[in-house]
């Protein structure tokens, strides 16, 4: 009889169920303008939040921009990365 | 180079510079990464930070990068249509061309594009961005004029958008 082998799912991803921040990268190509228009359109923000965010990424380098499910999260780094955004997923701490 | 909304559904550039029409003819061009690390490396950037999400990452590459690339392409080849019917006047060599309204979120992205991989592929940063280009026969300071004239098209086309 042929010895059964039980093979362990290896690839997991870490803590899906913790929330998740999506962060946007400071680059010094992309115009302040153009990423507080990408930041309206993709999570519908008013320009002023918009703008808030875009002068936390000019200064601070880095704006977490949304914190949720990590599909969501993951969906919406697309979307900035669609629009050429230098953006990440990570987990909230 | 004037740029005007003659109606709802078009936007007209025109009275541009031969230079200036050269450089619009080069986006598809220059916004191409080709085999260049550091600009695939910035058009396709990394979606996590973190090394324990080796296997996203992987993912990442496999399915989502193929799917971008579609979307990135889809906006150039808008632009090389619209660039198609530019026309150049036989006296002055000065350009025109309409671009339609509904283009406009593609020719920002194009420009953007070609304004990202440029900076990667030819090493600029910061500084280099900031300075004024000095020389018509400074290759570098051309390259700078191209970088400065995509900025403002693409700021120009950000306004029209926003009704400014």
């Amino acid at each position: 009889m042929p010895e059964t082998v039980v093979e362990k799912e290896t690839k997991s991803r870490p803590a899906i169920d913790v929330p998740w921040n999506v962060v946007v990268h400071n680059d010094p190509v992309n115009l302040t303008s153009y990423v507080t228009r990408v930041f309206q359109k993709v999570f519908g923000f008013t320009r002023t939040r918009a703008q808030k965010h875009m002068l936390e990424v000019h200064n601070l380098g880095r704006s977490i921009v949304w914190t949720g499910e990590r599909e969501r999260a993951e969906a919406y780094v697309e979307q900035l990365h669609g629009y050429l955004l230098l953006s990440t997923l990570e987990k909230s701490v | 180079m004037e740029i005007s909304r003659p109606n709802e559904t078009s936007i007209l550039l025109a009275g541009i510079d031969p230079l200036l029409a050269n450089f619009l003819r080069r986006i598809t061009r220059s916004a191409d990464p080709g085999d260049n690390e550091a600009a695939q490396a910035r058009i396709f950037s990394q979606p996590t930070q973190d090394p324990r999400e080796e296997h996203f990452a992987e993912d990442w590459r496999d399915y989502v990068e193929p799917e971008l690339a579609k979307l990135f392409q889809s906006a150039l080849e808008i632009i090389d249509g619209d660039l198609k019917k530019m026309r150049s006047e036989m006296g002055t060599g000065q350009a025109a061309v309409s671009i339609p309204s509904d283009h406009l979120e593609s020719w920002i992205h194009g420009l953007n594009q070609a304004r990202l991989v440029l900076t990667e592929r030819h090493q600029l940063h910061e500084k280099d961005l900031e300075r004024a280009p000095a020389s018509a026969s400074d290759p570098r300071s051309m390259l700078l004029l191209q970088l400065h004239f995509y900025a403002e098209l693409q700021f120009l086309f950000l306004g029209l958008l926003e009704g400014r």
